[in-house]
């Protein structure tokens, strides 16, 4: 292995002034490379090809202005190596002038070899410092790219991952459907008295594995829903309705549950009908979802459905009195299978696509949906949707929505 | 007969052995790898050895991939080039490498890719 020496560079036109340098720099602590020139033009060309770890310079040649040389040297393409000016500095300004022009130190002539030694020693020393910390943010630059592009790399394979296992879960639920809907129809056959008499202890029992069964169809429907919207496969079937209309059908559907709990159930709507262009029965999904949340995490108070009109849309409100959500969960309440609560009943377990859905299909209309919440205090789920206007309608028109 | 170079690689972890190991070979470095699981072990079979390059670990239990790296350049004045490669990229360690003498300092990846440019740059 070359071990890398530094390299030094004399411009020095006197052979006795050379002589003594090279006797000076060959005694060094540091074992060096000397190259000896007595032009600046050479000097500069020598700059030009090579690098060099340090430079003297003669400021008083007999052929050369030195004040050139080095300005010409300054322009060599390795410029951080060091130059030292030696000289008589019988002109005192001529140091000054020197170091302005990028010189790093001067050295007086007549030399004196220790003073000579320890200033050239210096400059080395600083000059394989400043290699080190380059060689070693180099180094380090290198290595965070890689772990940048390893990253990167990794991500993707998530990504990947992520992208197989919606398709086995879309899959996985589209194969359980059938046989859950015969299970369903056969058992509810039974329930009903089709096949024959049936006891009614053995009723009981089947009437609650078929609450069970439209759980569990629930959740594969969930799945479902979830999958088709990832794969952009879902089509919105826009017509106007009249949404006041809409939000009070959807309540008195879930009075019953909500007086079981104790809750208040209750809306407040504009007198006059609020018509909007939207999917009526994936709008009817989100306002089952946030109303379900709200059921199942509230204990006591009351859960209120609001709706306001602006311009061109309308903002939906459901705000319940429940236990709220924690400030460092809401980043993540939109996300797939993300659930942050226990419930009280240990029947509603869920699986935290509801909301995933809910946004989907906000989105899907063109509308944005956010939430409002403090621990212990209640939530609120905003929302919004198109309002029907002629204007509008021609518009969408053209619009494929499968996306 | 021609001789072929030689690798030695110092690493306590088993599996990173085996990985880099196996990253060299299949670089197609006309090399016999050799692997010691410590430093002290390492700076003795630089003596035996007299590979051509040694991988360092930086983390390993008794002396470090620094210390050991500064053993063996101590030790072996000649033909050694020793390149540290650790887990974590670090400016002060990468600093510490050079003050060492390492001749290189990479970044251990899943497939050692930053090793292998880091050894092919010393060819
Ligand atoms: N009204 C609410 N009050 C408190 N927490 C809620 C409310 N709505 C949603 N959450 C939290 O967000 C989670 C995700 O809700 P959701 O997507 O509907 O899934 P699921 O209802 O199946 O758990 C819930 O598990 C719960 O932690
Ligand atoms: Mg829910």
């Amino acid at each position: 292995m070359k071990i890398k020496q530094p390299r030094i560079l004399v411009i020095e036109d006197n052979k006795c002034d050379r002589d003594l340098l090279l006797h000076i720099l060959n005694s060094l602590e540091t074992e060096c490379v000397v190259e000896c020139v007595n032009s600046g033009r050479i000097g500069v060309e020598h700059l030009r090809k090579e690098s060099f770890d340090l430079v003297i310079l003669d400021l008083s040649m007999q052929k050369f202005d030195g004040f050139q040389v080095l300005k010409d040297i300054r322009d060599a393409k390795d410029k951080a190596f060091p130059v030292l000016l030696v000289s008589s500095f019988t002109n005192k300004e001529d140091k000054v002038q020197g170091l302005e022009l990028g010189a790093t130190d001067c050295i007086n002539k007549p030399y004196i070899i220790e003073e000579v030694r320890a200033r050239v020693q210096i400059q080395l020393k600083l000059r394989q410092i400043l290699k080190d910390v380059q060689w070693a943010s180099e180094k380090t630059n290198a290595g965070i790219k890689m772990l940048y592009k390893e990253l990167d790399k990794k991500n993707k394979q998530l990504q990947e991952f992520d992208r197989l296992k919606d398709e086995f879960l879309g899959n996985v639920s589209h194969e359980l459907r059938t046989p859950l809907t015969i299970i369903r129809e056969s058992i509810s056959q039974i329930v009903d008295g089709l096949i024959g008499d049936v006891p009614e202890k053995q009723k009981q029992y089947l009437s609650r594995a078929l609450a069970n069964i439209d759980r569990l169809k629930n959740i594969i429907d969930n799945l479902l829903d979830i999958s088709k919207i990832e794969k952009g496969r879902v089509e919105l079937y826009k017509e106007k309705v009249d949404l006041v209309a809409l939000i009070k059908d959807i309540c008195a559907d879930f009075q019953t549950k909500a007086a079981a709990q104790n809750l208040e159930l209750r809306y407040e709507l504009p007198e006059d009908e609020v018509y909007v262009l939207i999917d009526m029965e994936k709008t009817i999904q989100v306002f089952t979802n946030l109303i379900g949340n709200a059921l199942k995490f509230t204990k006591k108070g009351n859960i209120t459905i609001s709706l306001k009109e602006w311009e061109d849309f309308v903002q939906c409100e459901v705000a319940d009195t429940g236990m709220g959500i924690a400030a460092e969960h809401l980043p993540q309440l939109f996300n797939k299978f993300k659930q942050f609560s226990r419930t009280h009943s240990p029947g509603e377990k869920g699986t935290g696509l509801g909301l995933t859905i809910a946004k989907s299909i906000v989105e899907l209309h063109g509308g944005n949906i956010h939430v409002e919440s403090r621990e212990g205090k209640g939530t609120t789920f905003i929302f919004t949707l198109p309002k029907y206007c002629q204007r509008r309608l021609v518009h969408e028109e053209n619009i494929d929505y499968r996306r | 007969m021609k001789n072929k170079s030689r690798f030695l690689i110092v690493d306590d972890d088993d599996g990173d052995l085996t990985l880099m190991r196996n990253a060299i070979e299949t670089a197609g470095f006309d090399a016999d790898v050799y692997v010691a699981k410590n430093g002290e072990q390492g700076v003795e079979m630089v003596d035996d050895l007299k590979p051509v390059t040694v991988i360092v670990d930086t983390n390993m239990p008794g002396i470090n991939g620094f210390e050991t790296c500064s053993l063996m350049k101590s030790r072996d004045k000649v033909n050694i080039q020793v390149i540290i490669c650790t887990g974590v990229v670090d400016a002060v360690d990468a600093g510490k490498a050079r003050a060492s003498g390492a001749d290189g300092y990479c970044v251990k990846t899943s497939n050692y890719e930053a090793l292998i440019n880091e050894i092919k740059s010393m060819f």
